[in-house]
């Protein structure tokens, strides 16, 4: 019993300190100049692409939701309907990364896992897109705005998959959860 | 580190994704209207995105309309002016080209809704 107060206890850690790794990432996010206004690299996907293995579902959409609230606070959207934008996005993403790792385990990488997580988020936000204000149109970015969102999901998945296996942090972070 | 199995399936579900919505976006809406051409008191309509030339005859004799790329243009005509040949192309419903001596009138006519004209961010 005392074992796994405190097993939780640590995992909480985790959470609080993912988030805030989430809320950093989103400040350096902004600072990257965006030639187009709908490439984001994601950076802040980071964090949730590393705890996928590491916490238990409810834990690990703990993290999303302190995602969505960091970048809402930072970006100052919180109360506009881009805020639905993001948290549409970043739920839709979230669910199909656990799923497909969960579901292909060793059969897939971050990588694959990143790029069917961009592809779901960016759909349903384009789903959104076309519902709530652009009607029809909103398809017409729909192929550059999948394109490059595939290609930096695996930019970022590639880096996470190094990361996992050589962050000595991440080790030690296994071993206590 | 390594590419597996699904990842490969992974890339190939986005690529198939983006090409599913190119085809959606912009082959399927620039192709999507038919043209009408009035000639003689007879109606000929073909789709905008096949590739055609067709001869319908009026008065004067033969109007040669091709059908290239989405967009459909008067290539010949027997009227003394060529007004309709120096048309330019029309691929958006509402668009038309007329050669008046010939009495020979092409219209593009939209099968889906309206197209916008541009959205900007």
């Amino acid at each position: 019993m005392r074992k796994s107060t405190t097993s939780l206890t640590r995992r909480l850690d985790l959470v609080a300190l993912l988030g805030a790794l989430c809320l950093f990432l989103s400040a350096i996010e902004y600072m990257i100049p965006k030639p187009v206004p709908f490439l984001r690299v994601g950076i802040a996907n980071l964090p949730v692409l590393i705890c996928l293995d590491l916490l238990p579902v409810p834990l690990v959409l703990l993290v999303v939701l302190l995602k969505i609230l960091g970048q809402a606070l930072l970006g100052g959207t919180l109360l506009s309907y881009v805020f639905l934008f993001s948290a549409v996005g970043s739920l839709a993403s979230a669910f199909s990364m656990l799923f497909f790792r969960r579901l292909c385990g060793r059969h897939i990488s971050l990588i694959g896992v990143g790029i069917l997580g961009a592809l779901f988020s960016n759909t349903m936000q384009l789903w959104l897109a076309r519902v709530l204000i652009f009607g029809e149109g909103a398809w017409l970015i729909a192929p550059p705005f999948i394109a490059l969102g595939t290609i930096t999901a695996a930019a970022l998945g590639a880096f996470a998959e190094r990361f996992a296996s050589r962050s000595r942090w991440l080790a030690a972070a296994r071993e206590i959860t | 580190m390594k590419l597996r199995a699904v990842d490969y399936l992974a890339v190939l579900i986005a690529l198939l994704a983006i090409g599913g919505f190119s085809l959606y976006a912009y082959a399927g809406r620039a192709g999507a209207g038919e043209v009408v051409i009035e000639a003689s008191g007879a109606q000929w309509i073909y789709p905008l995105n096949s590739d055609r030339r067709e001869k319908v005859m009026g008065p004067l004799g033969g109007t040669i309309v091709a059908i290239k790329d989405g967009s459909a243009a008067v290539v010949d005509s027997p009227c003394p002016d060529k007004l309709c040949v120096h048309m330019p192309a029309i691929s958006k419903p509402g668009q038309w080209i007329a050669c008046l001596p010939n009495r020979v009138f092409v219209r593009v006519r939209g099968t889906s809704g309206e197209k916008i004209d541009d959205i900007s961010y």
